[in-house]
């Protein structure tokens, strides 16, 4: 007997690829925090790279360019979410689709906010 | 027993807003985990998501407004810019009004803000686009929750990450504020 069971129909919908209303809305939040966490990283290690980018990135002097990584971060996370929203009304992709490509992007965030993989991939890339 | 403004605000940030929001995950997660059929009557359901609604907006709004205020009001003492008459190499007492400065004086300290702050000031502003997904998606499903088990799941898996990082965050921030705090 199944300890946890959903309704034949919903169980009929997954299976056909249907995405639900509340999946659609899931999945336009769910990518763009992940779209929002990549920028974050890339910004991060950016900054780490590139001088001129680390200026644009200082858009408060008592912050330093952690106002700019955050602030473009958050646009990234806003613009997408928006973006998304509409457009996965019309055609939205699985809900499990979308958490692997959220998973994704989440790992990249965190990886390339983690001193240690930042620094070393700046060291690589531009050594001082 | 004094406060300055800026131990206020450190305050704020890291026991005010922070605290709460790593607090209420306790209470999140176990509402998401106890949102079963079989564990719960109809109108507990109905009891319950509405106590997760509110419970996870509001801990959106907390986190968010904890990397804000951690960002844009106590972030810029920490790493100000000590006068040129003060020795950077030593740590000197007039040293400790500049807590990055005085950290990275030392090699015993130096990490503290290489590792610790670098990781914390970076990693903390992934925690309000989680907490959001995580409130939307309640707020999206809602009574759904209690029979779409992938949509739980992926719910709490978020969450715990969510927890995970600010929990990185929090605990940095409380060494450093032991190590350099700021006054």
């Amino acid at each position: 007997m199944a300890t946890q069971s959903i309704p034949a129909e919903q169980a009929a919908e997954q299976a056909a690829g249907y995405v639900s209303a509340a999946d659609r809305v899931m999945n336009a939040a769910m990518i763009a925090s992940g779209i929002g966490s990549a920028v974050l990283g890339l910004m991060v290690l950016g900054a780490e790279v590139n001088g001129g980018l680390k200026a644009f990135l200082t858009w408060d002097k008592g912050v330093g360019p952690l106002a700019g990584k955050a602030g473009v971060a958050v646009i990234a996370f806003l613009i997408s979410w928006v973006a998304m929203h509409f457009a996965f009304q019309k055609q939205s992709p699985r809900l499990m689709t979308a958490l692997w490509i959220t998973v994704g992007l989440l790992a990249v965030g965190v990886a390339l906010t983690f001193p240690p993989i930042y620094m070393g991939i700046a060291a690589l890339i531009a050594p001082h | 027993m004094h406060l300055t403004d800026r131990e206020l605000w450190t305050l704020i940030h890291g026991m005010g807003f922070g605290a709460l929001y790593l607090l209420a995950f306790a209470g999140g997660i176990a509402g998401l985990y106890s949102l079963r059929t079989k564990l719960v009557t109809v109108e507990g359901i109905v009891d319950r998501v509405s106590r997760l609604r509110w419970g996870s907006a509001v801990m959106a709004v907390c986190v968010w407004l904890t990397v804000f205020v951690g960002t844009f009001i106590v972030y810029p003492w920490y790493r100000a810019t000590p006068p040129e008459t003060i020795d950077t190499k030593v740590q000197s007492a007039e040293l400790l009004d500049y807590p990055r400065y005085w950290l990275l004086a030392s090699e015993k300290t130096a990490e503290y803000h290489h590792f610790g702050m670098e990781w914390k000031e970076h990693v903390a502003w992934i925690t309000p686009f989680l907490a959001t997904v995580v409130a939307v998606g309640v707020f999206a499903y809602g009574k759904e929750l209690s029979t779409d088990k992938r949509a739980r799941y992926i719910l709490m898996g978020l969450f715990i990450l969510s927890f995970a990082l600010s929990g990185v965050a929090g605990l940095f921030g409380a060494l450093i504020t032991k190590a350099a705090p700021i006054l």
